[in-house]
């Protein structure tokens, strides 16, 4: 009847709280583990917004080492760009001194010079004022250059023909100084594509200063065709005996207006941008100069040029660019930096 | 009849040296020349000319160095500097009054302003 299956009360009691208890603690583990899950997801996300955060400020680190790179630069520019002012003000002066000087002289005291005398000082103001052209055609190549409208004339040159004319020309004024000038061609060299007109500037600039720096020595042109790195290239060198560059002449040789120091330049004249003129002919050709020198026992300046021209090898930067290349050309004064010139669109010895 | 005023005429530029020592001979002065820094130095020291006509870009010393030397010798501090050259920046001109020059003028030259500068600081020579 009513007993037989009755469990005591106090048990029934105690089971309800066991019951009560387990569903306690399996709730509570449920839980803590939930609110493990999301602490753990917490700290995840935390940590990806620190690596976020990480992110920014190495990002911001380097907009900003960038912008003070940039400002340092444009500050390095405004100064060169002052500098080839100054410097260029400087080089015009000079002979427009001695073209004005001269032909006031000649307006107050013809009446009393002979012809002679007469002719002689109207020869002076035409060196001068050709001095004063040579001048402002050098700025002007640069600053087409700059400006990337300097164009190439290609055609095919024959080397041995350019070299005739160019030790034609500057015969004069390598052996001024009592130099002997010595041109040597190989047979082989052939034709190579290039502008003619901007190879002879080149060749012509660098045997005129040859010439400045050497004085009772030797001027050696050497022409010679070379394999490098699987292509052909013209190599057209330019040893002297004079006197040299100093390793810290050598970094600033191809920067325009950088004269060895402000001495050399009134030793020797120039207009401060024949060399970095060169160079920028040279990298627009395809090619490049590459030197050697010591202080006190001579320099060589070797333009190399690729004989297929510019667009056909490795080394086509375009004038103006820094020159990265891993490998083909080897030039020694990498160093160096383009400077920029004071002209709307856009600071060596000549 | 008075001598010839001598000066001393520093320039490295043949061009330039052969126009200014002729003008300037036409008009009755002795010109002497120096080719570069040292030989301006040597000559004046020796020649103690009136005036010194110093160029500024020179070969071996350069021209304020020159006058730096000269001014603070005292056997030729008196004497006359007038710088002339091509750096016609106001910093050039600063320069060369800082290295003690009496006058400053730039290339290309006026010769009659010159002229004039060069008859200021010859007149009052020992009445200043």
């Amino acid at each position: 009847m009513n007993g037989s299956m009755s469990v005591p009360l106090p048990l029934a009691l105690l089971a309800l709280v066991l019951v009560v208890i387990a569903v306690a603690i399996t709730l509570s583990a449920h839980f803590r583990k939930r609110e493990r899950q999301r602490l753990a997801a917490l700290r995840a996300e935390a940590e990806q917004q620190r690596r976020a955060l990480d992110e920014t400020i190495r990002a911001l680190a380097s907009a900003r080492d960038g912008a003070t790179i940039a400002q340092q630069r444009a500050q390095a520019a405004n100064k060169a760009k002052s500098m080839f002012l100054a410097n260029m003000s400087h080089e015009l002066r000079t002979p427009l001194n001695a073209i004005i000087g001269y032909s006031e002289m000649l307006q107050e005291d013809a009446a009393d010079m002979s012809p002679e005398e007469i002719a002689s000082d109207l020869r002076k103001v035409t060196g001068a004022g050709k001095h004063l052209l040579s001048l402002i055609n050098d700025v002007l190549d640069f600053s087409k250059i700059e400006a990337g409208r300097m164009d190439l004339a290609l055609e095919q040159v024959d080397v041995a023909a350019l070299v005739r004319d160019v030790e034609g020309t500057a015969s004069p004024v390598v052996k001024k100084q009592g130099n002997q000038f010595v041109v040597c061609t190989e047979d082989s060299v052939g034709h190579l594509t290039a502008d003619a007109g901007k190879v002879r500037q080149v060749m012509l600039n660098l045997l005129s200063n040859a010439g400045k720096f050497t004085t009772k020595g030797t001027v050696t042109l050497h022409a010679k065709r070379i394999r490098r790195n699987g292509e052909e290239w013209i190599t057209l060198s330019v040893e002297d005996t004079g006197v040299g560059l100093t390793r810290e002449q050598f970094g600033r040789l191809f920067q325009a207006f950088a004269q060895a120091d402000a001495t050399t330049h009134n030793q020797h004249g120039g207009t401060g941008l024949g060399l970095a003129l060169c160079r920028r002919f040279c990298l627009m050709m395809g090619g490049d100069i590459e030197v050697q020198s010591k202080a006190g026992s001579g320099s060589t300046f070797t333009v190399m040029l690729p004989v297929k021209g510019p667009g056909a090898t490795a080394t086509d930067d375009a004038a103006g660019d820094a020159v990265d290349d891993a490998e083909p050309i080897t030039f020694e004064t990498r160093m160096f930096q383009i400077p920029v010139l004071p002209l709307p669109p856009a600071g060596g010895t000549s | 009849m008075t001598p010839p005023v001598r000066i001393l005429l520093v320039e490295d530029n043949a061009l330039n040296r052969d126009m200014l020592s002729r003008r300037l001979m036409r008009r009755g002065f002795e010109v002497l020349l120096a080719l570069d820094g040292a030989e301006a130095l040597a000559i004046t020291e020796s020649a103690l000319p009136a005036l010194v006509l110093m160029d500024v870009s020179l070969p071996v010393l350069d021209g304020l160095e020159v006058t730096r030397r000269l001014k603070a010798n005292p056997a030729t501090s008196a004497i006359p500097i007038l710088v002339l050259t091509a750096h016609a920046l106001a910093e050039d001109r600063d320069r060369a009054f800082a290295a003690g020059c009496n006058d400053f003028e730039t290339k290309p030259i006026d010769l009659p302003k010159l002229l004039e500068k060069m008859d200021a600081l010859l007149t009052p020579r020992g009445g200043s």
